[in-house]
């Protein structure tokens, strides 16, 4: 064989030389090649072989386009394609229904989640020098637990100004959880939750924006309260708060210095208010039960969310390094075997999303939520495109035959593309038309749910817009890409023979696969939400080892002290109260203690939970005593020195309950952290889940209280006595401490709230998983009516031929029943997986019971069936006549 | 009407598609003026002149004479049509009356 010129140059060649040409160039340039071939070698002429092709490149030899009519008025075709469209949509309108119903489904759910999505990650983005923002932390490791705290001691500011350089700034903040405070303004007086105590370089760092006000001096003088626009409205109305004197706790007097905006929701920090730090350090050094405590100088209380600002340019990693490495003694702590302390810097960017941390400064967000919510918005998306390309394919024997008369008259391949993909994009348009109006309804109802308002930003970003329609073509460009392609290629000789079943047989294999995709999807999310679902019931209903009905907490319990005694006299006279309870309350954290065991400092003394808790404790919620008595009322040795264990702190000890009787324990503690508290175990309570069913029962230490909130017990038939009894209580509170407000809460409320952001996630996904479901759904009715459709007449002549209508339901639903159960059983290892990752946060869970599974392919089967057998049952009882009447 | 007038090289390949008579295909053609006038012109420029020349319709085609040097392609032939051999002749015409314009004395050189 010759030599050949490089074949690589020909293809490309014929890749873009016109077809009239081809053959004549190309005969010229071979001629060409084997000349200079004899006369200078192969080299050589593969070189001028290149160089001939390339001059050949101008565009007196490119392709033509083909038709040049489409240029001349690409408007006139438009418009037939749009028109074509019109009428193949209108020709049949169950397909066109179910295609734009499930598309616009899936599109307002997209849309939704995306606007949430976008809502959660744009957390703290408004603060320009967010890059230079950095929160500090500390971890402390004991033997068996990890835990990061938010919080670092209030004298670790002045030690960094002093000591790094690369600092610019540092704002503290502190809040005051417990004790609620009290603002008024003139006889105007409200109990305020959100109070934030700042440093008065906050605005230097944040961008808070500050309405009135001059931002350098607004926190620099101690008596100073900077409102936001939502509480200055609450106290002054339409008068000018600036310069308004406040009253703080009915004792200090503050005087309005800004008004902020309000803050905005994607912060993660969030206040009413703001008061400068150092008033609460004033009003501590002045109060004499502190000794004149001054938190600047206590380096063991972690008491302020603390945030550096770092100067330009400088290094994180060196500061981060720098701080850990100046923080490894725990800033002067008593060394301590057990715990060791890290210092950490944390970005800003990770503020939010870091649910983990001990003692949160604001709302945190889930991320595992979030991915969830991505993961179901775009499956979503891909069911709902599936579906669409599914149908559109499977109407392909229908439109066979307009493919190939439209190809005999004349048209291109290219046109007949354009065309589908024109009308894919259309319903696409339809559609997210559809989709839009289906979120602006449910955008309010969304809003409610999730508990934040979210808002589609047209006006702050009209790029939206362009998304969209992006979004739109892209979707529909996708979707019509394939049947497009698919339908164009049909051959018009063959179809229009009537010969066409061969060639859609092929394809029958993808739309199989794909509808085996959703069915997959679907199947998890199925599983998903029935776990969830029983997870979720499973924690309300769980019985937590105590009894929390019908009780209330008062918020302002803890201010009374001294006038417990004549409140709880008082309170005792109302008919509907059974108990009322002094010291901790179910549901909270509550204390941690390192307690040393018969004057022992053992690996064993870890942090237990230590609660102070009243005489009537075990009888107000109900629990049982295993070994040993409970506290006694008049009892000087019990307020002293008694203290109950519960089972997990016994089992922590390696001790029978006997056997914990009369250990003895202590502990160090009060204002200076040197009062010694020597104590013995008198009694063992059974556990009771008093914390969250997130973590195991915590081990934990009883002991008598002799001040802390105050919980109500009632014990009444009907709610409307419930409620003239707390009307009652109302009444006695107010008679003995006037100052107070009387505000409360139910204590079962106040546990489920724990609950509610996975209750929020189960709820998100259940609802998106079964439009996932229905949206598949709809694509497995939509195929099935084709499939039958298809077979009509095999149907008849089977009937004619004596099949029984058993036997065709059979034929049918044979392939579609492999399908569901292949996807099914296909599903099952993604979902088991999925859901055994989610449940691993919950200390108590239930079991991945078979039963989900089996529940999820009922569920499907059963969908399945329905959509299928309608169709199906349809054809089957056609009088065979009909079906064969037509040819 | 576009382009009754035609350009130097045109008017070369037109000649040269002429003298070939039956095998004026691109190849020969080029080979062709290399051999009447000694410019050796590129492949690509002679096809894209006899491209030019037949869309004015002073050239038809046909294919045909696969020979085995050329790998089995056919050649595309090329052959004047009377539009072409009109416009050869107009433009010799032309030359003619303007050559017969110019006074002898400068043929003789005279002044210079």
């Amino acid at each position: 064989m010759k030599p050949q010129p490089p074949r690589l140059l020909t293809h490309f060649f014929r890749w873009f030389c016109r077809q009239e040409l081809v053959d004549a160039v190309e005969g010229d340039l071979l001629e060409l090649y084997y000349r200079r071939l004899a006369k200078y070698g192969r080299t050589r002429a593969n070189w001028l072989y290149l160089w001939n092709v390339l001059t050949f490149f101008q565009p007196f030899a490119l392709r033509r386009k083909r038709h040049p009519l489409n240029l001349l008025y690409p408007f006139d075709m438009l418009r037939n394609y749009l028109k074509m469209t019109y009428r193949t949509l209108r020709a049949s309108k169950t397909f066109t229904f179910i295609n734009i119903f499930g598309l616009a489904l899936g599109m307002a759910a997209f849309m939704l989640i995306t606007a949430f999505v976008t809502q959660e990650m744009s957390y703290d983005d408004f603060h320009t020098k967010k890059d230079r923002i950095y929160r500090l932390q500390y971890q402390y490791s004991a033997r068996d637990e990890e835990r990061v705290v938010s919080r670092v001691a209030f004298p670790v500011k002045q030690r960094l100004m002093e000591n790094y350089p690369e600092v610019e700034r540092i704002v503290r903040f502190y809040q005051n959880r417990i004790d609620r405070t009290t603002l008024s303004f003139g006889d105007q007086m409200y109990t305020e939750d959100n109070v934030l105590f700042a440093d008065p370089e906050l605005l230097e760092v944040f961008d808070f924006e500050l309405e009135r006000g001059d931002p350098k001096t607004v926190l620099s003088q101690m008596n100073s309260i900077v409102l936001t626009k939502k509480a200055a409205i609450k106290y002054f109305g339409d008068e000018d708060p600036l310069g308004k004197s406040m009253k703080y706790k009915d004792q200090d007097a503050l005087q309005v210095t800004g008004i902020l905006q309000n803050v905005p929701t994607n912060s993660h920090l969030q206040f009413d208010m703001i008061v400068p730090v150092e008033l609460q350090r004033q009003r501590w050094m002045r109060n004499q039960n502190n000794n004149g405590y001054d938190f600047e100088k206590d380096w063991k209380w972690s008491g302020a969310w603390t945030y550096v600002l770092l100067k330009e340019g400088a290094s994180y990693g060196s500061f981060a390094t720098h701080f850990q490495l100046d923080g490894i003694d725990g800033f002067g702590r008593l060394p301590d075997r057990e715990i060791h302390y890290q210092y950490l810097a944390q970005p800003m960017s990770d503020v939010y999303f870091d649910k983990d941390v001990i003692s949160q400064i604001g709302p945190t967000g889930n991320q595992v939520q979030v991915y969830a919510l991505i993961a179901v918005a775009f499956l979503i998306l891909v069911i709902a495109t599936i579906n669409f390309i599914n149908l559109s394919t499977a109407r392909s024997a229908r439109r066979a035959k307009e493919v190939g008369l439209r190809k005999v008259m004349g048209a291109f391949r290219q046109q007949l593309i354009f065309q589908f993909v024109c009308e894919s994009i259309v319903v696409c348009a339809v559609a997210a038309l559809g989709g839009v109006l289906i979120v602006h309804a449910m955008i309010p109802v969304f809003s409610q749910f999730i508990g934040k308002t979210i808002a589609i930003p047209y006006g702050a970003h009209p790029e939206i817009v362009l998304y969209l329609i992006v979004g739109i073509v892209s979707v529909g460009f996708l979707a019509g890409l394939y049947p497009a392609f698919y339908l164009s290629k049909f051959l018009p000789s063959r179809t229009l023979k009537g010969n066409f079943e061969r060639q859609g047989r092929k394809h029958m294999g993808l739309r199989m696969f794909l509808v085996t995709g959703q069915f997959i999807i679907s199947n998890v999310l199925i599983v998903g939400v029935l776990v969830i679902q029983g997870q979720l019931s499973f924690i309300k209903n769980k019985d937590l080892g105590f009894d929390k009905d019908q009780t209330i907490v008062l918020t302002h319990g803890n201010k009374i002290d001294k006038s417990f005694s004549l409140l709880e006299t008082e309170l005792r006279k109302i008919p509907g109260i059974e108990h009322v309870g002094l010291g901790y309350v179910a549901g909270e954290s509550g204390w941690g203690q390192t307690f040393r065991v018969n004057g022992e400092e053992t690996p064993l003394a870890k942090r237990l939970g230590l609660k102070h808790v009243g005489y009537n404790f075990v009888d107000m919620y109900d629990l049982e005593v295993v070994e040993g008595r409970f506290f006694q009322r008049d009892s000087k040795m019990d307020s002293a020195s008694a203290i109950l264990l519960n089972e997990a702190a016994v089992q922590v000890f390696g001790w029978t309950p006997e056997e914990a009787l009369g250990q003895k324990f202590s502990y160090s503690g009060g204002n200076d952290n040197r009062t010694i508290y020597r104590l013995q175990v008198i009694g063992v309570l059974k556990d009771a889940n008093f914390e969250s069913l997130y973590e195991p029962v915590r081990p934990s230490v009883f002991q008598l209280a002799q001040w802390g909130d105050v919980a109500i017990k009632y014990n009444v038939a009907t709610r409307a006595e419930l409620f003239d009894a707390i009307d009652e209580t109302q009444k006695a509170w107010e008679a003995v401490t006037p100052r107070w407000p009387f505000e409360f809460r139910f204590l079962d409320d106040h546990i489920a709230e724990q609950y509610k952001k996975d209750e929020l996630l189960g709820e998100l996904i259940k609802y998106f998983g079964l439009l996932a479901i229905t949206i598949a759904c709809l694509g497995l009715l939509g195929l099935a009516s084709f499939v039958v459709q298809k077979r009509t007449k095999e149907i008849g002549v089977r009937k004619v031929m004596g099949a029984t209508v058993r036997g065709i339901l059979l034929l049918i639903g044979r392939n579609f029943l492999l399908l569901v159960v292949g996807s099914y059983l296909l599903s099952i290892p993604i979902a088991h997986w999925l859901a055994g990752q989610w449940l691993q946060d919950f200390a108590f869970r239930i079991e991945l019971s078979w039963t989900f599974f089996v529940m999820a392919g009922l569920i499907s089967f059963v969908i399945s069936f329905v959509a299928v057998s309608s169709q199906s049952l349809r054809a089957a009882l056609l009088n065979p006549v009909d079906a064969l009447k037509y040819e | 009407m576009k382009g009754t007038q035609l350009g130097e090289f045109e008017e070369v390949v037109l000649l040269t598609v002429g003298i070939l008579y039956d095998d004026a295909y691109g190849l020969a053609i080029k080979d062709e003026i290399a051999k009447q006038t000694g410019r050796n012109v590129m492949i690509s420029a002679v096809h894209k002149s006899l491209v030019r020349l037949e869309d004015k319709g002073f050239l038809t085609s046909h294919m045909g004479g696969a020979t085995e040097t050329r790998g089995g392609r056919k050649k595309k032939l090329y052959e004047l049509t009377a539009m072409g051999k009109q416009a050869l002749a107009r433009s010799k015409e032309l030359r003619n009356k303007m050559w017969d314009a110019v006074p002898k004395i400068v043929w003789e050189g005279g002044k210079s």
